[in-house]
């Protein structure tokens, strides 16, 4: 039962993420935040037009009154710093390419510092100078540095009245506007109906600020469909192999020598190292979902066809098909119509069984750097997040939520799986309900 | 006298094994007229289910028909093609099973099983077949015939799923019923129900029978004639009164005195004939019970008997025993 409520709660969880959000989106700030985190960007690039829907999230549209604060677009300059022997060689406004010869951090309220590992704040005082060494650690061993200066971070105050989620009125600082556009990571805070509306990340961003939870349950939705469809495609061929199989072993003799070359086929296709079977055709047919579906699938049906093998021979000595064959059916429906539906109860607790194998497969080939794609853009399964969590941890294990939160989700949901296998056994079986 | 419904001639066949094939019934031969019942009395591995089977031409892996013809209302079932054969089966020949927890599909609901030959054989709708089928199940007296159609055989009885056993073989009027052993697996008063239930349908339709029982008691009580086999031969042939008043052949015989009786004093130790049915495909020479027999000569180790018109009964022995209740 314990399983039952795992399982429903982690797909129920993975399906309903919000389809409209996007945890790929790298939002304006950068480094990675732990648990608990809290940023009031509540809202990715929104556009308000009066008359038009308000593109937001729910709980901002909901209300009657919405105050957005933000920070006026523009009021930061990004500056490349380039560094050669252990020197400022140039520091250069990166709009339009201006050079300047120094930059004092001191005296830029409201900086935010961009680089390719997130700055502490207690360096922030500092003052560059072409000539001159930077301050020990800034640069690590890269020659070029990013940073992110703004000279006045400028709140700008965005107003409307909301009917029904559509903007009627819409002013900024005041003054009555048609349309307005709210970039994302400017948003400071966001007042709904006199109430400040924040959004947490419960379990933090990442290092590139992605939400960790969204990309959790993302990451969920791709396992899970992974581990069905393939689970679906090796059922939909093993029971129909199995069974044909099975069935002709059941008629002598011509039958059987039919039946031992099917068996045989799978036998071979056994003694085939799967991974690197799955590995090549990922590499020689491209990473997209649908060769890892094929290649996953290729794999699991031959179990699943030994199982339906093994149970249809027994079951065609049973007399009711004797009796199915009296009342006229043919070999067609007596395979589809009352051997495979014998074998279901096996096949459902193996096809439980083969969701979380699938499912580690997939995590096992994400974690090796196989993850799948979807039209050229990255699938990042449970396996991908887990792989991307080690790489990320930090030295000291800093940043451990990255590879906790994927981690323990894909666990408790591969346990859960299988022990609701043994579950769906006990209930689907009717022989343990009504035996006499 | 016209012809029968069912003329079995030489009938063999035979299991294939490890080695070559053991032949389970063995040059059987009856005539069964329109309407009439036939019991096959035989001890288990005598055949008689080898032989009920093998007329449907419905044997388990590694059954083989070895020869034999067996006409069906003057076609031979071992020679005509499948799609010939599927319309006799189920239709004009319906079989009812030994175990009714193996015959019925637990998958399927009962309603459904019985509806399921009026669909393929006689071409009803789905809607009709299902009305049709729980008229069936309460003509053979299942309670609640539309709720239990409804259900599962695990959630009937044994004797119920016997019942929608034989409402499944009546439901496209078949003109002869092949009963094999159904009654085995049945609490005793559930088989008298049973069987009462077979004779009067048998009564009402006009329908021949084949019982196949190890039971001479049941079979006497059901058929005119009956058939004992011993080794994959009919060993004696009979009216049933003939065969129970005055058996010629020694198996019989042993068979008749086996029965329990209840005038018997106490304390007798049952009746029983000593040894062994013989193993399947051991060697054939001579007469297959002589090793048990009581009153077994040399010849019947070396030659095995032919079949003979005697008194009243066909059998096959080389003894002229004196009648019963005179000696052994």
């Amino acid at each position: 039962m314990v399983s039952l409520a795992v399982v429903a709660a982690v797909s129920l969880a993975c399906l309903a993420a919000p389809l409209g959000g996007d945890p790929q989106r790298q939002h304006a700030w950068l480094g990675a935040r732990g648990p608990g985190y809290a940023h009031p960007d509540c809202l990715s690039d929104n556009v308000f037009a009066v008359g038009a829907p308000a593109e937001t999230a729910a709980r901002a549209r909901a209300a009657t009154d919405l105050v957005i604060t933000s920070v006026a677009a523009g009021s930061g300059d990004d500056y490349r710093v380039a560094l050669r022997r252990g020197v400022i060689r140039a520091i250069t406004r990166v709009r339009g390419g201006v050079a300047v010869p120094e930059l004092d951090l001191a005296a830029t309220p409201g900086r935010e510092l961009l680089a390719g590992e997130a700055l502490g704040g207690e360096r922030a005082g500092a003052v560059l100078r072409v000539g001159e060494a930077p301050p020990a650690g800034w640069f690590g061993d890269q020659p070029v540095l990013m940073l992110r200066v703004n000279a006045v971070e400028v709140p700008v105050t965005h107003a409307m009245t909301l009917v029904d989620g559509v903007v009627s009125a819409l002013t900024r600082d005041g003054v009555a506007i048609a349309r307005a556009s709210i970039a994302g990571g400017s948003v400071r805070q966001v007042v709904a109906d006199g109430a400040a509306l924040t959004l947490t990340h419960p379990l933090g961003t990442d290092l590139a600020g992605r939400d960790v939870l969204a990309r959790a349950l993302y990451g969920g939705r791709v396992s899970l469909a992974i581990g069905l469809v393939a689970t679906a495609m090796s059922l939909l061929i093993g029971v129909l192999y199995g069974a044909i199989a099975g069935y002709c072993g059941s008629l002598s003799p011509r039958g059987g020598r039919v039946d031992r070359a099917m068996m045989g086929a799978v036998d071979i296709l056994y003694a085939v190292p799967f991974m690197f079977l799955v590995i090549v055709l990922l590499v020689n047919f491209g990473r997209s979902i649908g060769t890892l579906f094929i290649a996953l699938a290729a794999v699991q049906w031959l179990t699943m066809a030994r199982i339906v093998r093994g149970q249809v021979l027994s079951l065609a000595t049973r007399e009711f098909v004797a009796a199915a064959k009296l009342c006229g059916a043919g070999h067609a429906s007596i395979i589809l119509g009352h051997l495979i539906p014998n074998t279901l109860g096996i096949v459902v607790v193996y096809a439980t069984l083969t969701v979380p194998a699938v499912i580690l497969q997939e995590g096992f080939l994400a974690f090796i750097g196989l993850s799948v794609q979807w039209n050229g853009e990255a699938l990042d399964s449970w396996g991908a997040l887990v792989k991307y969590g080690v790489e990320a941890i930090g030295t000291g294990g800093e940043r451990a939520w990255l590879l906790l939160v994927p981690s323990i989700l894909m666990a408790t949901s591969l346990i859960a799986l299988n022990v609701l296998g043994d579950g769906v056994r006990d209930a689907l079986d009717p022989h343990l309900k009504g035996r006499e | 006298m016209t012809a029968p419904l069912l003329a079995v001639r030489d009938w063999r066949v035979g299991f294939r094994a490890e080695r070559g094939v053991v032949v389970a019934v063995d040059g059987v031969g009856f005539d069964l007229p329109a309407g009439g019942a036939l019991g096959v009395v035989g001890e288990s591995g005598s055949g008689k289910s080898a032989l009920a089977m093998s007329l449907l031409r419905l044997l388990p892996a590694g059954g083989v028909l070895l020869g034999g013809s067996a006409r069906f209302a003057g076609a031979d079932l071992a020679a005509m093609p499948d799609r010939d054969l599927r319309r006799i089966r189920g239709r004009r020949i319906a079989v009812v099973f030994q175990d009714p927890m193996t015959s019925l599909n637990p998958y399927m609901r009962v309603g459904a099983q019985v509806a399921e030959p009026l669909v393929a054989h006689l071409g009803m709708g789905r809607r009709a077949a299902r009305l049709r089928a729980v008229a069936l199940l309460e003509s053979v007296g299942i309670p609640e015939p539309a709720r239990s159609a409804a259900k599962f055989p695990h959630e009937l009885s044994g004797g119920q799923r016997q019942r929608a056993m034989i409402a499944m073989a009546l439901g496209c009027d078949p003109e002869l019923l092949i009963a094999d052993e159904p009654t085995t697996a049945l609490d005793v008063t559930v088989q008298a129900q049973v069987l009462a239930l077979i004779r009067r349908e048998r009564e009402r339709r006009g329908m021949g029978l084949i019982l196949i029982s190890h039971n001479l008691a049941v079979v006497a009580g059901m058929c005119e004639r009956v058939a004992v086999m011993y080794g994959g031969r009919m060993v004696e042939v009979g009216a049933a009164q003939t065969i129970f008043r005055a058996a010629r052949h020694p198996y019989t015989r042993g068979l008749i005195g086996a029965l329990p009786r209840l005038d018997d004093e106490r304390g007798r130790p049952l009746a029983s004939i000593p040894g062994n049915p013989p193993a399947a495909g051991g060697d054939r020479a001579g007469c297959a019970f002589a090793p048990r027999c009581p009153s077994a000569q040399e010849r019947c180790r070396v030659v095995a008997p032919e079949e003979r018109a005697a008194e009243g009964t066909t059998l096959r022995c080389h003894v002229d025993l004196p009648p019963m209740g005179e000696g052994p």
